[in-house]
């Protein structure tokens, strides 16, 4: 089993609508399975025009004090690095869940035991069959939630359930811990972006943590060709290449692509001869050869 | 007995202005009143969610939990610190920013009467 991440720095370089689409491509040679792990707002679903189902609850651990075993030493309060124990006047300590990662530091360091292990739901991960060879797994975090990186290691987790041949991670939008924990084993990264500076600049992000993990990354370049981005283009170019980054793609804009997203039906699905779906078809036989 | 927290940009005391951010400002000036509603001791301390990289809100009101300050007049809380606030008994009063201490705290004191 291989895994792949498809990444794209800040949010809406076309990240989801590459994943999807190269799940689709990728799925007539292999078994896929997508994890969708933009746990934040994930919208592969409905990319790919399918409903999320068989939902599990995603736990993390949840402190809460006996208060007849305290002590009052103040203990738990300092080791929390989330600042999510406050101190009453009367000195005892108050958990404000919301801001608690469930490290279970508190509960190892209270010299009473005083602090017992309950669990809250922060999130939810979700499994669906789209075809026989494509199922996709989705992580989402619960609305007020900030805790990404427990719901991207649950969502991951579930996904290599179902993994056979293929696992194709889409990441969260940004460049934060969460990312590096989702494409964290993979053989490749695929980096989308756009020639915009904002593009350029998230990429070269991207590439580092891949770089800092020893994974291979290939460019995809969405939205090729809006406005005068030639020079940024360059930028591009020459970025990719100080990472020994190979620029695999280039897709144009194109009005049938932002029809096939309000549709809701991918466009290698829809349309399979389409010239942009014939794009997707060279990247997945370019992936074919290294797996 | 009442204790007020303000968050100040100097230090300053009943000279100072109030600042824009609860969690993010340098001073809190904790002004305690007798049982007449007067100013018995203006006391100044640096907030430790200044400097916090994280959680600068809940850090700010441990601060004042343990200085006993029982009403914050801040232009607007976090919403951490706002939940916290509430959980530890503290009354949240909003004063606007820039204004001197001095006057805010005519302010509080009307919100104070009015409720009593
Ligand atoms: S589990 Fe960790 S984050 Fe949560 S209250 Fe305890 S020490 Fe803080
Ligand atoms: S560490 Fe344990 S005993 Fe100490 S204040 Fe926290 S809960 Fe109480």
């Amino acid at each position: 089993m291989k895994i792949i991440s498809v990444s794209g720095g800040k949010g809406g370089t076309g990240k989801s609508f590459v994943a999807t689409n190269l799940a689709i491509v990728l799925s007539r040679y292999r078994h896929v399975t997508l994890a969708d792990l933009d746990v934040e707002g994930p919208n592969d679903h409905l990319l790919l025009g399918v409903d999320l189902a068989e939902e599990e609850p995603i736990k993390i651990v949840n402190p809460f004090v006996k208060y007849d075993d305290c002590i009052k030493c103040g203990v738990c309060a300092n080791v929390c690095d989330t600042g999510a124990i406050v101190m009453t006047r009367e000195k005892l300590p108050f958990v404000m869940a919301r801001l608690c990662s469930g490290c279970r530091s508190c509960v190892l360091a209270c010299p009473t035991k005083a602090i017992l292990e309950g669990y809250r739901v922060i999130g939810y991960t979700y499994h669906t069959v789209v075809n026989n060879n494509l199922e996709l797994v989705t992580g989402k975090l619960r609305e007020g939630e900030e805790h990404t990186p427990p719901a991207v290691r649950e969502g991951k987790r579930r996904a290599l359930r179902y993994a056979r041949d293929v696992l194709l991670i889409d990441t969260g939008a940004g460049t934060g811990s969460h990312i590096t924990l989702a494409i964290k084993d993979s053989m490749l990264l695929i980096a989308v972006t756009e020639p915009t500076p904002l593009g350029a600049h998230d990429l070269e992000l991207i590439l580092e943590i891949a770089k800092e993990q020893n994974i291979p990354s290939w460019v995809v370049v969405n939205k090729y060709g809006i406005g005068a981005s030639e020079k940024i283009f360059e930028k591009i170019v020459s970025i990719a290449r100080g990472y020994e980054a190979e620029i695999i793609a280039k897709i144009p804009y194109h009005d049938d692509v932002a029809r096939s997203i309000v549709e809701r039906r991918p466009i290698t699905f829809k349309n399979p001869d389409h010239s942009v779906s014939k794009i997707f078809n060279d990247v997945a036989h370019k992936i074919m050869g290294v797996i | 007995m009442i204790k007020i927290a303000f968050p100040t940009e100097k230090c300053a005391g009943l000279e100072d202005v109030v600042h824009t951010r609860f969690g993010r400002s340098p001073c809190f000036t904790i002004i305690t009143l007798d049982e007449e509603n007067q100013i018995k001791e203006v006391k100044n301390i640096r907030n430790p969610g200044y400097e916090a990289a994280s959680g600068a809100g809940v850090r700010s009101v441990q601060t004042l939990v343990d200085e006993g300050v029982n009403i914050i007049a801040a232009p607007s809380l976090g919403p951490n610190a706002a939940v916290i606030a509430q959980e530890m008994g503290i009354k949240h009063i909003t004063i606007p920013s820039g204004i001197k201490i001095r006057e805010a705290l005519e302010t509080v004191l009307n919100e104070i009467k009015k409720e009593s």
